[in-house]
C-alpha cells in the first residue's frame, strides 16, 4: 500500500500545533504584564536593580566583569559581552514580567520581575 | 558601602521628587565615611591602621560599636564587632575567600574579644583602644544602620507619607503608601534566584534583614564555606539553617540579630529575640520555617515546597 507523506490527521495536527505556538506567542506579547524591575545578577549575587519604568533615556552599565546592559523604553538586552557564542546578546530585548536573558559564560543574568504590586520589596 | 540601594518614597500630593533619594544617598556615603572597614578614607579604617594604641572617636562611631556590641555580648562570643581578624583571615571582607590554616585560626581567635575593648571619656570627648592586631569590623550592621539613616531623612520630609528602603537586602519600611500602612516583603528563597522569593511578610513601620549561608559563599576541594563565622570556632557556622530573617524596630537591631540568630540557631535565639522585642523567621536547609509569635499573621508562604514547622 501507498502511504501519503502527510495525511489528514497529521495535517490537522499541524494546524492545531501552528495554532497553539501562534496564540502562546500572541498571548505572550499582548497578556504577560510589561515587568517593571529588572534584576541583573552576577554568579548569584544581585549586583544591580533596574526600575524600567523610570528609565526614560537609554541607560547603558556597564558590570565589572566587563558585560555591558542597555536599559531603554522598558527594554533591556545585553549589548557588549566578551563570551564567544554572545548568545546572551542574539536574546535581544526583553521586557515582559518573568523574561529572562542569560550570559553562561559570564554568570550573568537578567530578569524582569513583575508588577510591584506583589511586593514592595526584598529582603536578602 | 558597594551595595544596591534602592527608595521608594510616597508623596502626599502624588508628586514624586529626586531630592529625597539624593539626600538620602549623600547621607548613606557620609556613614561609609565614618563605618567602613575596607575604605581607606574612614573613620574605622584610620582607627584600625593605629590597632593597640588609644584613639580619639567620634560620638556617632562610638554609638554604632556600643550599640552593636549590646547586642553580640549576649552570643557569648561567637559574634562581636572585633571581628576582622578573622573576617581578614578568611578573605570575607575583600570576597578573596581563603581556607586559613587551623594555627592561623587559633591565634585570630582572642584578638576578636570584644572585652578587650577599652574606652576612655573626658570631657565629652570618647578615646578607644584595643589589642595590637585587634581589628573593628561593622560590616555585619553596616547596611542596617545605612536604613535607619534613610528613615531618619524620610521622618523629617513633611511632604513624604512614607517610603520603602533596601540596602544591599536589608529592608526598612516606613509609613503609609496610598493611605495603607501594611507593607508586603517578599522574602529571597535561598535555594532559588537572586530573584525568587519564598514567602512574604506584611508588616509596618519595622527594619527587615536576612542572614544566610547564600550570600557569599566558596568552595575548596569540594567542600563549600559560606561567610557567617562562628568567632568562637573561628570557622564558617554549621547547622541546619539555611537563613534567617529578623524584624526589629532598627536597622542596626534588624541587621545584628540576623546573623546572631543565624549562629545561635533558633533555641537560644528566641530568647534574645524577646528582650529585644525582634521577631524572626528560621529558615532550615529542609525547607521547614519556623517563626516567632508576633510574625505569625504576617507570615505568608508562597512556595509550596516550603511549610512551617
Amino acid at each position: 500500500m501507498k502511504r501519503k507523506l502527510i495525511t489528514k490527521k497529521d495535517f490537522i495536527l499541524i494546524v492545531v500545533l501552528a495554532l497553539v505556538s501562534v496564540s502562546l506567542l500572541v498571548f505572550n506579547s499582548f497578556y504577560k504584564k510589561d515587568g517593571e524591575t529588572a534584576v541583573i545578577s552576577v554568579d548569584g549575587k544581585t549586583v544591580k536593580v533596574l526600575d524600567l519604568s523610570k528609565i526614560d533615556k537609554k541607560a547603558e552599565i556597564e558590570l565589572e566583569n566587563g558585560v555591558v546592559i542597555t536599559a531603554e523604553n522598558g527594554t533591556v538586552c545585553f549589548t557588549e559581552s566578551d563570551c564567544r557564542d554572545k548568545v546572551c546578546i542574539g536574546t535581544g530585548k526583553i521586557s515582559k514580567a518573568g523574561d529572562t536573558a542569560v550570559c553562561v559564560p559570564n554568570k550573568t543574568v537578567i530578569t524582569v520581575i513583575g508588577e510591584s504590586d506583589s511586593f514592595d520589596t526584598v529582603t536578602y | 558601602m558597594g551595595s544596591v540601594v534602592t527608595v521608594q518614597p510616597y508623596y502626599k500630593d502624588g508628586k514624586s521628587s529626586d531630592k529625597l533619594k539624593k539626600e538620602i544617598i549623600e547621607e548613606i556615603k557620609r556613614v561609609d565615611l565614618i563605618i567602613s572597614k575596607n575604605n581607606t578614607e574612614s573613620e574605622l579604617y584610620g582607627i584600625n591602621q593605629n590597632s593597640g594604641k588609644e584613639n580619639k572617636i567620634s560620638k556617632e562611631l562610638f554609638d554604632y560599636i556600643w550599640d552593636t556590641t549590646d547586642i553580640y555580648s549576649l552570643s557569648g562570643n561567637k559574634l562581636s564587632v572585633t571581628s576582622g581578624a578573622l573576617t581578614e583571615l578568611w578573605g570575607i571582607d575583600t570576597e578573596e575567600f581563603r581556607l586559613p590554616d587551623d594555627s592561623e585560626i587559633k591565634k585570630a581567635i582572642p584578638l576578636c574579644l570584644d572585652s578587650n575593648i577599652r574606652v576612655t571619656e573626658n570631657d565629652l570627648k570618647i578615646s578607644i583602644g584595643v589589642q595590637e592586631g585587634q581589628i573593628f569590623n561593622l560590616g555585619s550592621v553596616g547596611k542596617g544602620i545605612a536604613c535607619d539613616k534613610a528613615v531618619e531623612i524620610i521622618a523629617s520630609e513633611e511632604q513624604c507619607e512614607g517610603a520603602v528602603v533596601s540596602v544591599g537586602g536589608s529592608v526598612a519600611v516606613y509609613g503609609t503608601h496610598d493611605g495603607k500602612d501594611i507593607w508586603t516583603v517578599g522574602i529571597r528563597d535561598p535555594y532559588g534566584s537572586a530573584s525568587d522569593i519564598f514567602a512574604k511578610l506584611n508588616v509596618k513601620n519595622c527594619f527587615i534583614s536576612t542572614s544566610g549561608n547564600y550570600e557569599k559563599k566558596f568552595i575548596i576541594d569540594g567542600k563549600t564555606y559560606h561567610h557567617i563565622l562562628d568567632l568562637e570556632t573561628g570557622y564558617p557556622v554549621e547547622n541546619d539553617l539555611a537563613a534567617v530573617t529578623v524584624v526589629a524596630s532598627s536597622g542596626l537591631e534588624s541587621d545584628a540579630f540576623s546573623t546572631m540568630c543565624y549562629v545561635l540557631g533558633e533555641e537560644e535565639s528566641r530568647k534574645l529575640l524577646e528582650m529585644y522585642e525582634a521577631e524572626a523567621v528560621f529558615i532550615y536547609s529542609d525547607k521547614t520555617v519556623s517563626v516567632t509569635d508576633g510574625l505569625k499573621e504576617s507570615l505568608e508562604i508562597i512556595n509550596d515546597d516550603y511549610s512551617l514547622k
